[in-house]
């Protein structure tokens, strides 16, 4: 479960969000759809702790968040990259490359990331979150 | 946080740069070592391992790193602001904790570093009575100096930006030292406590750069934590 509330933020003199509510319930798919500019990214960025609220509270528990694909850490190999997340989330390793092969990226692990195709890296960046 | 360090550790090391400053120290403890005789290695205080020879290099390196830090880690927070990487981290990790590791291998690297070198050369005088107490200083420095590098890559918002203030830094403190030769004032009597070889020659207290560095870090910790990435 994830509910924020009453959440404000400006970026300068510039108020991206203006007192939104927002509860999220685990096990549900849930989308936020609006026009460019409207604070979609912002709203997630504040969720995933990549910016700050200027008021209002974020209540959650574990959030894992895909960020853009060109932001992959790129002189990493796949399996270099995985290994690292896999290290600070606890997880097996063994686990984790059965599971790739089913995401269809088992192949890719030993080339740099840097070489990957943006599908590749989309499913990459997928695969490390789950 | 362990696998941070061994990522920055080992992203380093086996980097083109580091291997390019490894065989420069390499080199120079070898110069040091085999030709630079009329610099003891045993005079001083022996049972420390302090020397002139030691004294020297040490010198040298202190005054080299704040280009070198700037070199190898300025872009350890700013290059990954920059291209966002970051963001795999926050959500599944502490700031306070990926900061930390990054430091700690920062520190890790240069010591290592110091170490290689004084190993060589010791091993070419074929003395085996170690610098403690020199090294010892050092490693307070290298604690000050990664500091500062840490606080500019937090600060700035490019790789660049603070390479040129590693440049900075590398002409502004045997500026001041010469400064404090030619016209000695309390202006740069003040500012000697901010250069590093000021400790490095015994002629402050250590306690004063301890304090320095724990500001410095703490600066970097606060300023991080508040940092939008």
């Amino acid at each position: 479960m994830l509910i924020a509330r009453n959440i404000k933020k400006s970026f300068g003199k510039k108020r991206v969000l203006d007192d939104i509510d927002i509860t999220l319930e685990n096990g549900k798919i849930t989308t936020i759809i609006g026009e460019n500019g409207a604070g979609k990214s912002t709203i997630i960025g504040i969720i995933s702790g990549f910016f700050f609220q200027d008021t209002g509270t974020v209540q959650k528990s574990t959030v894992s968040v895909m960020p853009d694909a060109d932001s992959l850490f790129e002189d990493m190999t796949g399996k270099q990259f995985l290994k690292y997340i896999l290290e600070i989330k606890k997880v097996d390793y063994k686990k984790a490359v059965t599971m790739a092969e089913t995401f269809g990226i088992k192949k890719a692990l030993n080339k740099k990331m840097c070489e990957y195709s943006f599908g590749m890296k989309k499913r990459s960046a997928l695969f490390k979150l789950i | 946080m362990i696998a941070i360090l061994k990522k920055e550790l080992l992203s380093q090391f086996r980097s083109k740069r580091s291997i390019v400053l490894l065989i420069l120290i390499i080199l120079l403890s070898l110069i040091a070592g085999k030709y630079s005789l009329s610099l003891s290695i045993s005079q001083g205080n022996s049972s420390s391992g302090s020397s002139p020879l030691f004294t020297v290099i040490f010198s040298i390196y202190i005054i080299l790193m704040p280009l070198i830090s700037a070199i190898m880690f300025g872009g350890i927070v700013a290059r990954e602001v920059k291209d966002q990487s970051l963001r795999y981290l926050i959500p599944i990790i502490s700031r306070r904790k990926i900061l930390f590791s990054k430091y700690l291998a920062m520190n890790i690297y240069f010591i290592v570093l110091f170490f290689i070198s004084t190993s060589f050369i010791l091993l070419l005088r074929q003395s085996y009575i170690f610098p403690l107490k020199l090294f010892a200083i050092s490693i307070f420095i290298i604690l000050y100096l990664n500091a500062i590098t840490l606080c500019c890559s937090i600060n700035l918002s490019s790789e660049r930006s603070v390479f040129l203030s590693g440049v900075v830094l590398f002409i502004f403190f045997p500026g001041i030292t010469l400064w404090n030769l030619i016209k000695p004032n309390i202006i740069n009597k003040t500012l000697n406590f901010v250069l590093p070889s000021t400790y490095l020659d015994g002629k402050a207290s250590l306690l004063i750069i301890i304090v320095l560095t724990i500001f410095i870090i703490w600066l970097s910790f606060y300023n991080f934590s508040k940092r939008e990435i």
